[in-house]
């Protein structure tokens, strides 16, 4: 009683409604509400009857003792917004109601216009993609379809090469600048798949390299322990976090300056689990212990003179770190003003476990010649070869390895190949390789570690004699590869592959329906490579109406663009589907399109299709796609 | 031979005569310079013609050798084999590009004798080019060699299928001579050599082999392959050779030693002393000769032999024993200074035996007695100094040399005059002279000090020396790769000792441009040369004096002073200090009084320091 009499004498006179919780195990109850609380409600009501019920249901929870709730609690009694503010006094809850209607709608309606705006930005730049896809889509497909000529010269191949590299990555920015939205609300779904770390770190470099060449700064790639190289990851997503480390740290780092990239993959407690560690090191000019604390933030970037000349959105960084937190992973940074800076990330992932036993049997027993000045890099390649069963020599000098290549003549020792690093000393390999190629003969397998992009110096050692090149730094897939290539097996596999692509789908039909002529072109190049017959449409209804028309089963795959005039291709497949035809229902329907987000693959499947491919379209993962529907059908 | 190739040796032989350095002090030394001079123009005008020679009939022919028809090719091998002359060496660069050729052609052509022989003879040049390169530190031709004598060898699987006999002996001399590009003081080229040179043996030594091919010289081929099993003494004398080594080097010593014993009791011959005292060594390093009774044994041998005895094995025993004396004495340090006499009387008599030596007598062999006489030299503080060994030996060796050096030396010294009185500061840091004043101060150690750079500064031509002074043809490619490498052979022996390790950046630096965009090598840092200044000096007065006699300069030019100094003045800023250009260019005058009687003076004072 001496209580009650407490809490009205003191809360009673305030003008502003109070309402008093007491709280126990858990759970709160009104013990009070003063006169300006009483005004608010009903006669003989409480306040927490006004409320709507999960509003009631939140105050109380909060009363409770989770007032220290980040999330501020709006109360909407009547037609007013309140703010309530609750605090602990004695063994009591009070909350206190500020009416903030007015505050509230002001708010509110910004807001609105916000998010229309954002939404209006979201729907304008998918349109854009769209634009600037098509486009790109062809420069792509024209570069992919110009390397498969056989008479291509080698400079041009290298030209083209590089056209490929640079646009895939400039579709990768397009993609960047959708996901920061998309990353922020929470909409990015990531693709792990099973991938080749050596593939992904191999076009990491290719993109960054020629950046830091640029700048003639030192570009240093270490790689540490390689535990498994198979990872299931999203890729496109890992490359992007690195692309936007090595960027940054190449952006920051004077002419001159050195920027290292290591990594290295170990194992996790489970034999499918493993944790990769990376990180890009430079010596730049480094972050103030400031702005330390605000280098994830978006649109974030240092003030200071030196910056302010360097371009940039301050989005990189905000992505890196949102990604990698997505793939479950944790990004740190140190840095120094004037020293450098050195973010590195961890992230965990499933492995591969990648079955050796085809390399193990072409390779096994047999012996390959290693020529490497480099005791270091010379070891972990052999390490990579005994893996295999394979035995290696090593010579670090052209004149130990033209010993071993003397003492195998008095043998019966056989070489399977001859690996060559591109660096020799004691010797030009321009002047030993030729050298090499004249005493082994013109059937001997000869490879160059090269490092950086070889394909510069392809045409010279081509010439010089090399038959092949192993990028390093090497993986130990890539080297069995290499060499399972040089044996009687790999040869007579590689020459069926060629083989076999040509029939691959022969006797096969394909509806291609796509609006863009110069799109169509390029698929009809692409597809006329894998022995498949063509038939074209050039919108959603042609295909339907062609679809009607043709027998039953005529058509083994169809190929939907999904913007199209007349009839696009969501609502192409969805009629397709409900034509009531035995074979409408089984047709495969795969899905063309540059809007390759999650959601969109989702409406495509939605609308009845099987698959989804996105453009500009990949000789790989269309042929793969195809033959998970059409089998596989050899000669 | 074809008409061009008999040409193009006659030519060389005439060359190599009128080369030849005068065998007595000449009475008038003017007469001797004037008629030297016209030496010079005649062998500029043979090597004109020889260049036109291969230009317009060999080159033809070796760029498109595969089609060349076989009696071409057998030609081109008469020539090759002339070119050699055994191991005289007329044109070692010219037999090796035919070789080369000839390697491609039996490729090609599948002539599987041929292609071995070719391959025996391109690995034999090799070995030659290597022993010039090897004194530089350099080892570009070992690998090649090896892949020749290599794949020659390699044939042996095809022994029973060929039939000539010769062809089978190159198999057999190619497999020995894998050993050659092995050194034995590299631990795993130990091993690889060690390896080869057993595997030749059993080849050897197998019963099979000599009865399929009776005809061919195996008490030879057994003979040398123990003669060159020997030579892991070296390895014996680093304290590195493990006991089977061992073993094998002493079987070898005896077995040489006993057939030099059968040798001289049927010839009525003294047996080589080089061979006996291989023996005696071999016994010291198996424990059966103590050091003081190997010393003892090895200055008796050296006191028997002839003073004039410039045979190979005189040569051997002049230079070679010196090196090998010093090198056993330094096995015990207090040996050193109690055998200080025998030691220095065999360095003068060598360095007189040097002087008394013939031109066609400096041949590889000798200059690598003298390079490795300079590895384990021992200077004492009042004995002869390094320095001196080399000036006495090296570059008072041929007199055409000394006097390029001594005008080098001299017009180096007249810059540096003008330069201390006229731009001492300039001259700043040269021997730490911290002002402009202290130059003024030191100019007599400065003058001194640019005027031994100068006289050393050429000394890594040393194991050049036949590429340079016997050619008579352009250059080739090659053969300017190879003497570029004159100036890392004069850092190396420069750097031997303390007394001259001083004077290594002129050797090093002289052919490196002051902008350091031009010449060579790269490794020559002006900023790291503490005489910088000193080098840039020597750097204007070698370039200028090459040009006023025609074996110093590439083109075979004979300028006269003005003439070379118009050249000087195309190189101001980039290729020569522009100070020191400027004063040189400035000295006109002076240059032109010098070279009136500079020459003859120079001349005289070289037959004085020969001694002839």
């Amino acid at each position: 009683m001496e209580n009650d009499m407490r809490i009205k004498q003191i809360w009673g006179a305030v003008r502003l409604p109070v309402l008093c919780f007491a709280a126990a195990e858990g759970q709160s109850t009104l013990i009070f509400q003063n006169e300006e609380a009483q005004k608010l409600c009903a006669p003989n009501g409480t306040l927490l009857d006004e409320l709507p019920p999960e509003e009631a249901r939140e105050l109380l929870r909060q009363a409770a003792g989770y007032y220290n709730e980040k999330e501020p609690l709006f109360c909407h009694i009547k037609k007013d917004i309140y703010s309530a503010v609750l605090f602990p006094w004695e063994s009591w809850c009070i909350c206190m109601l500020h009416d903030v209607s007015v505050y509230y709608r002001d708010v509110r309606s910004r807001m609105d216009e916000a998010l229309m705006a954002s939404r209006a930005k979201t729907n304008f730049l998918s349109e854009m993609s769209h634009d600037i896809r098509t486009p790109m889509n062809a420069i792509i497909g024209i570069t992919d379809i110009a390397l498969m000529q056989q008479e291509t010269p080698p400079r041009i191949r290298e030209y083209l090469n590089k056209i490929k590299t640079a646009s895939g990555h400039m579709m990768g920015i397009i993609n960047e600048v959708l996901d920061m939205s998309r990353i922020e609300s929470g909409k990015v779904i990531l693709q792990p798949e099973p991938h080749d770390i050596a593939d992904i770190l191999h076009e990491i470099l290719i993109v960054a390299r020629p950046q830091a060449d640029e700048k003639k700064q030192k570009f240093v790639f270490h790689v540490g322990r390689m535990e498994c190289e198979q990872i299931v990851i999203d890729d496109v997503r890992f490359k992007q976090i690195c692309l936007n480390l090595l960027s940054n740290a190449i952006k920051f780092t004077p002419d001159g300056g050195t920027v290292t990239m290591s990594v290295e993959i170990c194992r996790g407690a489970k034999p499918d689990e493993a944790v990769l560690d990376l990180s890009v090191r430079d010596t730049g000019i480094g972050m103030t212990r400031e702005f330390l604390g605000r280098v994830f933030t978006p649109f974030e970037r240092e003030q200071s003179l030196t910056i302010s000349k360097i371009q940039g959105t301050g989005l990189g960084m905000s992505i890196a770190k949102n990604l990698v937190e997505l793939m479950g992973g944790q990004i740190a940074v140190e840095s120094e003003v004037g020293k450098g800076s050195c973010f590195s990330i961890n992230v965990p992932f499933r492995a591969v476990n990648v079955d050796l036993e085809k390399y193990r049997k072409a390779l096994q027993g047999r012996r390959i010649l290693l020529m490497d000045s480099c005791a270091e890099e010379a070891h972990m390649v052999q390490n990579m070869a005994e893996k295999v069963g394979l035995s290696a020599d090593v010579a670090s000098s052209p004149e130990q390895a033209v010993g071993f290549i003397n003492d195998a003549a008095f043998s019966d020792l056989e070489y399977v190949a001859f690996l060559t690093s591109e660096k020799s000393e004691g010797a030009e390999l321009m002047t030993f390789l030729p050298e090499i190629r004249k005493r082994m003969g013109s059937g001997f397998p000869i490879l160059l570690l090269a490092e950086g992009d070889w394909k510069q110096t392809e045409y010279v050692f081509t010439r010089a004699g090399v038959d092949a090149f192993l990028p390093l730094p090497l993986f130990s897939n890539r080297l069995y590869a290499g060499l399972y290539a040089c044996t009687e097996q790999g040869r007579k596999e590689r020459e069926s592959d060629v083989t076999a692509m040509s029939h691959h789908f022969g006797g096969r039909r394909v509806l291609l329906v796509e609006d863009n002529e110069l799109n169509r072109e390029i698929a009809r190049e692409l597809l006329g490579m894998t022995g498949v017959a063509i038939e074209e449409a050039e919108n959603g209804q042609q295909a339907l109406d062609r679809f009607q028309s043709s027998p039953l089963f005529y058509y083994d795959l169809i190929l939907m663009d999904i913007q199209m005039p007349v009839m696009n291709g969501l609502d192409a497949a969805r009629a397709l589907r409900a034509l009531e035809r035995p074979d409408a229902e089984s047709v495969p329907i795969v899905a063309m399109t540059a809007n390759a987000f999650v959601e969109d693959i989702k409406n495509s499947l939605d609308a009845g299709m099987n698959a989804h491919v996105s453009k500009p379209l990949d000789m790989e993962v269309l042929f793969s796609c195809m033959e998970s529907f059409l089998g596989r059908r050899d000669g | 031979m074809r008409e061009y190739q008999r040409q193009y040796i006659e030519n060389l032989k005439q060359v190599m005569t009128l080369a030849d350095a005068p065998t007595k002090i000449p009475e008038d030394i003017g007469l001797y310079v004037e008629k030297r001079r016209e030496k010079n123009r005649q062998i500029a005008d043979i090597i004109e013609e020889n260049t036109k020679l291969l230009r317009e009939n060999l080159m033809p022919v070796l760029d498109d050798i595969v089609s060349v028809p076989e009696e071409e090719a057998a030609q081109l091998e008469d020539f090759a084999a002339h070119l050699m002359q055994g191991s005289k060496q007329l044109d070692l660069l010219l037999d090796y590009t035919i070789r080369n050729a000839l390697v491609m052609y039996a490729r090609k052509h599948e002539k599987r004798d041929m292609l071995i022989r070719q391959l025996y003879h391109t690995g034999m040049a090799l070995y030659y080019m290597q022993q010039i390169v090897y004194h530089a530190q350099q080892n570009d031709y070992r690998w090649k060699m090896s892949m020749m004598f290599g794949e020659a060898a390699a044939y042996i699987k095809e022994y029973d299928e060929i039939a000539d006999v010769d062809t089978r002996g190159y198999i057999h001399r190619s497999m020995a001579n894998l050993t050659l590009p092995y050194r034995w003081l590299i631990p795993e080229e130990a091993k690889q050599k060690e390896k080869v040179m057993r595997r030749s043996f059993q080849v050897l030594t197998d019963r099979h082999y000599h009865e399929k091919t009776p005809e061919l010289p195996w008490d030879t081929f057994l003979y040398k392959s123990h003669q060159e099993r020997t030579t892991a003494m070296q390895l014996l004398r680093s304290g590195e050779a493990d006991p089977i080594i061992v073993r094998e080097v002493m079987e070898s010593a005896e077995y040489v030693w006993k057939r030099q014993m059968e040798n001289s009791s049927r010839k009525h011959t003294r047996p080589s002393e080089r061979w006996m005292l291989e023996y005696e060594i071999a016994q010291y390093h198996c424990g059966v000769l103590t050091l003081p009774q190997l010393l003892k044994k090895m200055e008796s041998t050296y006191l028997d032999m002839k003073k004039d005895d410039f045979s190979e094995e005189g040569i051997w025993n002049h230079i070679y024993m010196p090196a090998l004396y010093a090198e056993y004495l330094s096995y015990d340090p207090p040996l050193v200074k109690k055998k200080k006499h025998i030691l220095l009387y065999m360095y003068n008599r060598m360095v007189r035996f040097v002087q008394q030596m013939h031109n066609d007598q400096l041949n590889g062999r000798m200059t690598s007695f003298l390079l490795e006489c300079f590895k384990s030299f021992i200077e004492y503080p009042d004995g002869i100094q390094a320095k001196d060994l080399l000036l006495n030996l090296v570059v008072c060796r041929d007199p055409d040399i000394y006097v390029y050096l001594r005008l080098t030396a001299d017009f180096s010294r007249m810059i540096m005059e003008e330069a201390i009185a006229r731009e001492p500061e300039h001259l700043v840091g040269v021997l730490s002279c911290e002002s402009a004043a202290q130059v003024v101060e030191r100019a007599g150690d400065i003058l001194r000090f640019t005027e031994e750079c100068a006289m050393l500064h050429d000394i890594g031509t040393f194991p050049f020396g036949s590429l340079v002074t016997l050619a008579a043809r352009a250059r080739l490619k090659e053969e300017d790769k190879m003497y570029r490498y004159h100036v890392y052979a004069g850092q190396q022996i420069l750097s031997r000792f303390a007394s001259t390790k001083v004077y290594m950046p002129a050797a090093l630096g002289h052919h490196r441009w002051y902008d350091q965009k031009g010449g060579y090598p790269p490794e020559y840092r002006r900023e790291e040369d503490p005489n910088c200044q000193v080098t840039d000096a020597v750097n204007i007065a070698a370039y200028f004096t090459g040009l006023l006699d025609s074996k110093f300069n590439e083109e075979r030019l004979e300028l006269s002073p003005a003439q070379a100094l118009e050249r000087v003045r195309a190189g101001i800023g980039t290729r020569f200090s522009p100070v020191f250009a400027e004063l040189f260019l400035g000295m006109k005058q002076k240059l032109e009084d010098y070279m009136e009687n500079g020459v003859i003076r120079a001349y005289e004072n070289a037959f004085v320091q020969l001694g002839r």
